[in-house]
């Protein structure tokens, strides 16, 4: 398969300065061929600009394009609107996992379902 | 001139840069071809070795980028010399990702882009020692909030790349830069100077500079610092104390000045959809400025040598919308004759400038951009006399522009400018003698498309086929969390809150139906009502924790196909199954209903959600997606690397008294533009020369373009 590696970086602070969105997509090249699409998503909040940003998201999950056309869709064409609210979701699982409350099993499914989240009428690759 | 000679210190490092990119661009013609480029694989079965590693960025002239990328290189996972594998390849591109993120924390910025992509080059394929050559290319953006959005900053950060990065994130002590220029009035003059910074004090950095030439010398000390400070509307503060003398010609007059000066300097955010920054400034000032012409002083009210005391006080705004920029300044200034309450002349100065940019449809987005630039600029001034005027405060024009603003922060025209009539010589020979004038106006029209250039993305990142569409997916997905997070503040979705709260119930229902399981339940049982505990603590976490933030995630926690509802309903029956399976019917039942419960609140809820109107959380985001959009349209359509561009210009000037009228200069040259900084030399004809003037002038400039608009 063609590869090339590379990553794509945005970071973006909405103009109010509350609210701080980081969207990296980065494709890795293996010595066999196979090619692994990683996605890492942060949302960082504050009430007011006197206060230092507070992660509410921050989740990494890694697409299989070969084993899902909604990962290469969402590598090429970005989240859409569920698949971002269920990023959000997946955050707070995170979080939970991170406290010990839910099973790490529990928070990879639900990093995963970011991607099977994606309608099936939104743009494809 | 202490202003241009700051700008002329940047020239031999970019002509040094720029050999260096025509250079690069000769040599690949004897590059040895890669059959596989983009299948890296095919270099990964142990037969290749790398014959060198690179990183290269169209910005390393930045000294804390070249710093960062020099850092990085020692810890790659692929050395000269080792196997090349297209696994260790891409944990290198990985770690260079990595740090470069990781150099622009702690550092406010309301954008970034970054961008890091490896290729193989130089391959020998061909007997035993087959090598290739591995490189990575980074593109960055690191422009902080308010640097972003005004011209300065940019000149700064790519005048002197070094100190002004250090003021962001850097390290940097001790700065010494030699500079040289050359202009008809000064002359070839030559000079140096030395900026050191002053870590934890009030003041950020001292710097002196000193150049002097035959004909002139100038020289400056300045202690400046800066705060960013927690507001909301104010971005940067800025402050200065320095002292500085010039002695320059005008003429067959000398204009000296000592004065020393003290400046406070504001900026608010960018404000409103057009990114409209307001600026605002004083300056307290006292020295002496002295002239030789004493007869043309008293003829004209005027006095040749005085003392001299200022307070200045100036307001701009810089705005930007699609293709277009602005900017538009106020200064006035009372002055005395030294240290006086006495105001003896009151100063006014307007200064408008914009710049617009029309970009042809392009083709192949391999080539570089072809932008038609035009950049018009119109100032004019007038002095009221209460007393006498010193000749130094008197108008002067040519083709050097004059500050009203010592330091580099804000520029505001004090005189007229025309190319086409040497520095200080617009009345030079004016019969009330070489003492300049008491009003003034003058016109800039500068055209200019690039012949040649080469893109800032690298052609072969344009290339690759995944980089316009990953680009393109972290715009979208930006816009997507911001359409999500606008959605919070819709009083329509904070009503749809209050109707969760059946689906609440019915969530505390099933925590006491699990917490009433019995203890000796089967492992089957146990790992499904396991995933029902799952379920139940992240939908907790979801709607009690920041509520805030819950219309966020409505979509995720109800409507999606794998949404945290759906998910519970699944292991629900499964739980169902298993009580089932385990001989407890009750329980089964229970369950049962409580899935059905449940599910029937899910399909009222999501309807109700599918009826909310959010085109305003849509709109507000699409605004917020402006200053994103135009800047990546801008370094994917319009920024060069470097480029070379014919130019035309046209000024017109008039300044009274002069009895000679109005002025005009017609010429054209040649503009060489290293990213956003621009240095154009050409020649302006005087079409109508008055008596001692010449043909015209050489003009040369150094400026930067308002990439952010």
């Amino acid at each position: 398969m063609s590869c090339t590696s590379f990553s794509v970086d945005l970071l973006v602070v909405t103009p109010d300065q509350l609210r701080k969105i980081d969207l990296m997509l980065a494709k890795a090249c293996n010595d066999d061929g196979s090619v692994v699409w990683t996605m890492n998503f942060g949302l960082q909040e504050r009430q007011n600009t006197t206060v230092p940003f507070a992660d509410l998201v921050k989740l990494a999950v890694v697409l299989k394009p070969a084993l899902h056309d909604k990962a290469e869709a969402t590598a090429l064409k970005g989240l859409d609107a569920g698949q971002t609210s269920a990023a959000f979701v997946a955050g707070d699982t995170a979080s939970l996992f991170k406290q010990g409350q839910v099973s790490k099993r529990r928070a990879q499914s639900d990093a995963q379902d970011v991607i099977a989240s994606r309608s099936n009428n939104s743009p494809t690759a | 001139m202490l202003q241009v000679a700051k700008v002329l210190d940047a020239i031999p490092h970019k002509v040094a840069l720029v050999a260096l990119a025509v250079l690069a661009l000769a040599l690949p013609a004897s590059a040895q071809d890669c059959s596989h480029p983009k299948n890296w694989d095919f270099y990964s079965h142990g037969d290749y070795t790398v014959r060198q590693v690179r990183i290269e960025s169209p910005i390393d002239f930045l000294h804390s980028v070249a710093r960062t990328l020099d850092a990085i290189k020692p810890s790659l996972p692929l050395q000269p010399g080792d196997v090349f594998s297209a696994t260790r390849a891409s944990a290198g591109r990985e770690l260079i990702h990595e740090r470069l993120a990781a150099a622009d924390n702690g550092v406010e910025q309301s954008f970034r882009l970054l961008v890091v992509i490896g290729r193989i080059e130089n391959c020998n394929e061909v007997g035993p020692a087959r090598q290739l050559d591995l490189v990575y290319q980074a593109v960055t953006t690191n422009y902080n909030a308010y640097l972003m959005h005004t011209i300065e900053f940019k000149r700064s950060e790519i005048d002197r790349p070094a100190t002004t990065a250090a003021t962001s994130n850097a390290n940097g002590s001790l700065l010494v830069k030699p500079f040289f220029g050359y202009n008809r009035t000064s002359q070839l003059f030559g000079g140096a100077q030395l900026t050191a910074r002053i870590p934890g004090g009030i003041f950020n950095s001292v710097g002196v500079a000193a150049s002097g030439s035959p004909a002139s010398n100038t020289e400056e000390i300045e202690l400046a610092g800066t705060r960013t400070p927690q507001s909301s509307i104010l971005s940067r503060l800025e402050y200065r104390l320095g002292y500085s003398h010039t002695d320059t010609p005008a003429g067959n007059n000398r204009l000296k000045e000592g004065k020393l000066h003290a400046q406070l300097f504001g900026a608010t955010v960018p404000l409103g959809s057009n990114n409209l920054v307001l600026r605002f400034g004083a300056s307290l000032e006292g020295g002496n400025q002295q002239t030789e012409s004493t007869a043309a002083a008293d003829s004209n009210d005027s006095i040749a040598s005085s003392g001299y005391g200022a307070l200045k006080g100036y307001i701009g705004v810089t705005a930007s919308r699609g293709n277009v920029s602005f900017a538009g300044s106020y200064g006035v200034q009372a002055g005395t004759l030294g240290a006086s309450t006495s105001v003896a002349f009151v100063k006014h100065l307007v200064d408008l400038a914009a710049t617009v940019q029309f970009l042809p449809k392009e083709t192949n987005t391999t080539n570089f951009h072809k932008p038609f630039t035009v950049e018009a600029r119109v100032n004019g001034g007038v002095i009221q006399q209460l007393g006498q005027l010193p000749v130094a405060e008197r108008f002067f024009g040519g083709n050097a522009s004059q500050d009203f603003i010592a330091g580099d922060s804000w520029n505001i025209r004090s005189g007229p400018f025309i190319r086409s009539i040497p520095q200080n010589r617009l009345n030079g020979f004016a019969t009330n003698g070489p003492i300049g004038g008491t009003s003034f106006y003058s016109v800039n029209l500068t055209l200019a498309r690039p012949v040649w250039g080469l893109p800032i993305i690298p052609k072969e990142m344009a290339q690759d086929p995944d980089f316009l569409p990953a680009v393109d997916a972290a715009e979208a997905t930006a816009r997507q969390a911001l359409i999500a997070t606008r959605k919070n503040n819709l009083p329509a979705f904070k009503q749809f809150i209050d109707h969760l709260a059946p689906l609440k119930a019915e969530l505390k229902q099933l925590d006491g139906f699990l917490k009433g399981l019995p203890s000796n339940i089967s492992e089957d049982i146990s790992d499904a009502a396991a995933d029902v505990q799952d379920d139940l603590a992240i939908t907790n976490q979801v709607l009690n924790q920041n509520q805030s933030a819950l219309p966020s995630k409505l979509d995720g926690f109800l409507k999606v196909d794998r949404s945290t509802i759906t998910k519970l309903i699944e292991h629900l029956d499964t739980l169902k199954d298993a009580l089932d399976a385990g001989h407890l019917g009750d329980l089964a039942n229970q369950a049962k209903s409580i899935r059905e419960s449940i599910a029937t609140q899910q399909t009222i809820l999501v309807a109700e959600l599918n009826r909310i109107d959010f085109s305003e959380a849509t709109r507000l985001a699409d605004k917020d997606m402006r200053q994103i959009n135009s800047v990546l349209k801008t370094f994917l359509h319009e920024l060069n690397l470097v480029s070379i561009s014919p130019v035309g210009i046209f000024d017109v000037a008039r300044i009274w008294p002069d009895q000679f009228g109005t002025r005009f200069g017609i010429g054209g040259g040649v503009r060489l533009s290293l990213v956003n900084f621009n240095v154009t030399l050409g020649y302006a004809v005087n079409p109508n020369p008055r008596v001692q003037e010449g043909r015209g002038a050489f003009f040369f400039s150094m400026d930067v373009t308002d990439l952010f608009r």
